[in-house]
């Protein structure tokens, strides 16, 4: 599992994209010291999130809240969701790329 | 991984199982198949199935006409061998039972349920789309997704509890 960081660029768009159709209201300052931690999914880009960069561990899945479906690279279909923990804080970038292989490139979803 | 169970009798023993009946022998493979699938997440239990009626014909477990008439029912159902997969390694399949591994359901049950409920709604998969399911394990209700790959290969993946 890696290290706490900020998210990237395309990471941060994506999370910005699902947030924004997501079946919850989320704070307007969401992003404001957001840390995300990759998760040990083989690579296929799932992240950890920590809103306010507050690291807890033992957090619980609540429920997801949206998602969406983009083509890696290479064709192949990936689910992107998001979800939240039980108290609806920001928990997780679920990133499913639908045969398991490493995700290649999140799409740019700051200029859609 | 734990070594795979004994699955009812080594295959050297099968001979003992002398003649089996048609039904007794479909439900010697199935039963067997199962047991399997629970130490190996990607077993095609079809697959396994098809190749055991082999071994148990060489075996004398059943008559040859008993192994057709399987094989021959296999193949007038339709059934394309049903791959149903939750990860290849450690890892993927750990991101796929990450939310019911947290709930402390046992991975191998939910693979059985959902390897026993998916056929019942493969028909609403449509290629290149997402289908979610809900069925209940241990007393609790979960979400399960399949995905179809173009080589028919079905994924299972964000596996999660439902309130």
């Amino acid at each position: 599992m890696g290290l706490n960081r900020k998210p990237t660029y395309k990471e941060e768009k994506l999370i910005e994209h699902l947030v924004n159709n997501a079946s919850i209201t989320f704070s307007s300052k969401w992003k404001e010291d957001l840390l995300v931690r990759p998760m040990n999914d083989d690579e296929m880009g799932s992240l950890l999130l920590f809103p306010q960069g507050q690291i807890f561990a033992h957090r619980i899945f609540g429920k997801q809240v949206s998602e969406l479906q983009f083509l890696d690279k290479d064709g192949i279909e990936v689910i992107a969701s998001l979800n939240v923990d039980d108290v609806g804080n920001l928990f997780e970038l679920d990133i499913w790329k639908t045969d398991f292989s490493k995700l290649i490139e999140i799409p740019d979803f700051g200029n859609l | 991984m734990p070594n795979p169970p004994t699955i009812i009798a080594p295959p050297n023993t099968w001979h003992m199982f002398k003649y089996m009946r048609l039904q007794e022998a479909k439900d010697f493979l199935r039963y067997g198949a199962e047991l399997l699938a629970m130490w190996i997440p990607e077993l095609n239990i079809m697959a396994v199935e098809s190749e055991a009626v082999g071994l148990l014909i060489e075996e004398g477990a059943i008559t040859r006409e008993i192994g057709e008439q399987i094989i021959s029912e296999m193949a007038s159902k339709g059934e394309e061998p049903l791959v149903i997969q939750f990860g290849n390694n450690e890892n993927q399949i750990y991101h796929t039972f990450r939310h019911t591994d947290a709930l402390g359901l046992e991975r191998s049950s939910i693979q059985l349920a959902i390897k026993e409920h998916f056929p019942s709604v493969i028909s609403k998969l449509t290629n290149g789309k997402p289908l979610n399911s809900i069925i209940e394990v241990g007393g609790q209700r979960i979400q399960y997704t399949a995905f179809k790959l173009s080589n028919g290969t079905i994924n299972i993946g964000r596996i999660h509890g439902l309130k």
